[in-house]
């Protein structure tokens, strides 16, 4: 069963200058807005690369132990 | 539905509802194709792209549990939690046959301190172009903000105009200067509503 609306809506009756000459305006400059931002938009980054380095790091580690 | 209200077309006057966007609604954004014919492609292509991150970014939110699907759920959620930033899209849909179901879009957040921010507001690019003889309908969703904005209990809306887009909100506010953002106060929002009386102002009271 469709819920039903719990608040009352507005209704437009009569055009108003105002709105007339806003029309206008939207006409030659229209309102759309937006950040072209998309981080945070396509879910987790794809995954980096582990450094190469780890390994280097791990030899000179070593190399340094044996020669103790 | 949040109000009704008309725009102008080149046939007359459409009428246009203004409601939350409920699941699946943003499957119509993403039909949104800019049409052979537009005498400024770049808005045309531009409210295609705007409408579609809009709904990305709605389902984003929604997926978090942080978006709203209706101004009953954006109350309830709100007042459950007060400082909760909860997102929601707000629709133009035609009343009767149109160009497209869906005329305008408005992606908001309302923040942890209870202001609106405006991320998004995209017009159908058939409805955008400066001499297709369609006009109102980005005024038309900004009425609709201040409507959802008074039912929060929210005093300030505010958004990052554009260098296109800075002239219609300077307009909007009065002549007040707009560079790249806005701010709407109670004040602005006030005169917003205005344009439009409730449903039960237009009906004689009924004897009880």
């Amino acid at each position: 069963m469709k819920k039903a609306d719990t608040f009352e809506p507005l209704i437009q009756t009569h055009v108003s200058d105002w709105m007339r000459e806003m029309w206008e305006v939207e006409a030659q400059h229209p309102p759309m807005i937006g950040s072209r931002l998309k981080l945070a938009l396509w879910g987790p980054l794809p995954r980096a690369k582990k450094p190469k380095s780890a390994k280097k790091v791990a030899k000179t580690v070593k190399r340094a132990a044996a020669k103790k | 539905m949040i109000a009704q209200l008309s725009i102008q077309t080149p046939s007359g006057p459409q009428q246009v509802r203004l409601e939350l966007a409920r699941m699946g609604d943003d499957a119509e954004l993403k039909k949104w194709k800019a049409p052979r014919h537009h005498s400024r492609p770049d808005l045309a292509a531009d409210a295609v792209e705007l409408a579609r991150l809009a709904g990305k970014r709605w389902r984003y939110y929604l997926r978090r549990n942080e978006g709203a699907t209706s101004l009953e759920e954006l109350l309830e959620k709100t007042t459950a939690n007060p400082t909760s930033e909860i997102g929601f899209i707000l629709m133009a849909k035609a009343v009767g046959e149109s160009v497209s179901p869906t005329l305008g879009v408005a992606w908001c957040r309302r923040t942890w301190c209870n202001h609106l921010v405006l991320d998004f507001l995209a017009v159908h690019p058939a409805l955008n172009d400066p001499v297709g003889g369609y006009k109102g309908m980005g005024f038309g969703l900004f009425i609709g903000i201040a409507v959802v904005a008074e039912k929060l209990g929210c005093h300030l809306v505010w958004g990052e105009a554009t260098e296109s887009s800075c002239t219609f909100y300077q307009k909007l506010l009065g002549g007040t200067p707009v560079l790249d953002h806005f701010f709407f106060g109670a004040e602005a929002l006030d005169a917003l509503r205005r344009e439009l009386p409730l449903r039960s102002k237009l009906k004689p009271k009924s004897q009880p």
